[in-house]
């Protein structure tokens, strides 16, 4: 037998043993793993309250007229092919941070609070699943979960805009 | 669809509240117009948005790929809207109908959230990486960085589809040849019930190392572009790690998700997502993003991906095209 036979030969005994451990398997039709339910749960809630808030906001800025930017010019500067300096400008420049938050009461303030706890939603989702992560014993995966969970808290405090070169 | 509306009484509610929000929008409207836009036309815009938005949802749900690259591509081929405008709200768009449809993926097992975590790391350290180099450019270079952010997309597109097109409908159920010493060590093995045979699916996952490698890389392509990062995924999981194509559909949905929630902070914070344009697209995506997670329990993926390759391909044309006419100054009669 040589070299190259050699190495089908390894080949085919690993695929028939790959092949032997998937089918020791059981049959029955699996429960979807806890720490996956908890996250996916977490996530679809948050994201429909975030659409109603969203849809409200909606509402709000077409009816009440009570906007920090009018949804009219908004549009129409965006269609107009205009950049994101030159639409904040009509609300002296580009605003940093969360500048919804103080406008809560206005229409766009609250479609933007919204879509923004839609986002924030991953947040609380990621820590919940790694908490049942760890206390089903994988720690490897429980930890990765803290890991992308410390990155989006980073990233929601605006920390990361800090990494934007002047 | 009416079983589907029963079963599921906050996607009936989003629906209705949604038919009503809109209704009162149009009717009681009382937004002043300006030069270019009246207050109707306003209101056209973003029921328009929400209609094209929720049909791209579903599209991008069953072919697991995020509607971030339907949604950037053909904003940036076809308008004229700020190339960062366009890719925060693509953002909006790739992730909030994966961000939905997490929840009735993870109860029928369809997506694996020990995959999902494993290669999050490098989505969203990418995609933030990339989100951030987006703006900076966008700052730094002007007319010419839109042009070589489009030319780029467009030939990105190309490789997309053609990695569609070469991975083929024989991956739906892939069996490892080998199993290296690290996904043995990890142990990364499932099963799911999986509808449309009526029996249950076993797999394994395994090239966990590279895997790791070619999210990084898709996170910032995904961050840089507002694509998402969804149109690699799926092929990722499948073919280089032999995820099954519907666990692989599910899980990149979920991933993408999670990776742009970190990806869209630094555009929100900088005030480049503005919400009257962003916020029926985030509407769409959720009712869509529902519906679709429904509809791929049941289908499977490969006619949904057929469509996307011939988006895909007619799109990069249009998005090169554009991209060698602003740098060169030559007009190319496209569409």
């Amino acid at each position: 037998m040589n070299v190259h036979d050699e190495d089908i030969h390894e080949e085919l005994n690993d695929q028939v043993e790959i092949a032997q451990q998937i089918q020791e398997q059981t049959d029955d039709a699996p429960v979807a793993p806890l720490a996956g339910v908890v996250y996916g749960d977490t996530i679809y809630w948050i994201t429909v309250a975030g659409a109603v808030i969203t849809l409200l906001g909606q509402i709000w800025s077409f009816v009440a007229q009570s906007n920090y930017m009018s949804p009219t010019y908004v549009l129409s500067s965006i269609w107009q092919g205009k950049n994101v300096d030159e639409i904040w400008s009509a609300v002296g420049g580009v605003p940093n941070g969360h500048w919804y938050l103080p406008h809560l009461w206005t229409g766009d303030g609250l479609t933007m609070a919204g879509l923004a706890l839609g986002v924030f939603g991953v947040t609380p989702a990621i820590f919940a699943s790694a908490l049942v992560l760890y206390r089903q014993g994988q720690r490897l995966f429980g930890s990765l979960a803290v890991i992308a969970g410390l990155i989006t808290v980073l990233a929601l405090t605006g920390v990361m805009g800090g990494l934007i070169p002047e | 669809m009416a079983s589907l509306l029963k079963r599921v009484p906050e996607l009936t509610f989003l629906i209705v509240l949604t038919i009503v929000a809109y209704g009162i929008m149009g009717s009681f409207n009382e937004l002043a117009g300006t030069e270019i836009l009246s207050p109707t036309g306003a209101w056209g815009i973003i029921v328009g948005s929400f209609v094209l938005s929720t049909i791209i949802a579903i599209v991008a749900v069953v072919g697991g790929v995020g509607g971030g690259v339907l949604f950037t591509p053909v904003m940036l081929g076809f308008t004229s809207v700020d190339t960062l405008l366009i890719r925060s709200t693509g953002l909006v768009v790739a992730m909030f109908s994966g961000l939905v449809s997490s929840g009735p993926f993870m109860r029928k097992g369809l997506a694996d959230i020990r995959i999902v975590f494993y290669c999050a790391i490098p989505i969203v350290v990418g995609g933030v990486a990339g989100s951030l180099t987006a703006i900076y450019m966008a700052d730094a270079m002007g007319a010419n960085g839109d042009a070589i952010v489009r030319l780029l997309l467009g030939v990105i597109l190309v490789f997309i589809a053609l990695m569609f097109i070469l991975g083929g409908s024989n991956t739906e159920y892939p069996v490892p040849k080998k199993l290296d010493k690290l996904s043995e060590l990890m142990n990364l093995k499932s099963s799911y019930y999986e509808e449309s045979l009526g029996k249950t699916v076993h797999y394994r996952v395994v090239r966990p190392l590279l895997g790791f490698a070619l999210f990084g890389v898709v996170g910032f392509t995904g961050g840089f572009f507002g694509l998402g990062g969804g149109w690699a995924v799926v092929p990722v999981m499948n073919l280089v790690m032999a995820v099954p194509l519907k666990i692989s559909a599910a899980s990149s949905g979920v991933l993408l998700a999670m990776g742009n929630a970190a990806a869209i902070w630094p555009y929100i914070v900088g005030g480049s997502l503005i919400a009257v344009f962003a916020a029926p697209w985030m509407i769409g995506q959720v009712i869509g993003g529902i519906l679709g997670a429904h509809i791929l329990a049941r289908v499977k993926a490969a006619f949904v991906r057929n469509i996307l390759i011939v988006l895909l391909l007619l799109t990069s044309l249009k998005l090169i095209s554009r991209g060698i006419e602003t740098l060169t100054g030559i007009d190319i009669p496209l569409l």
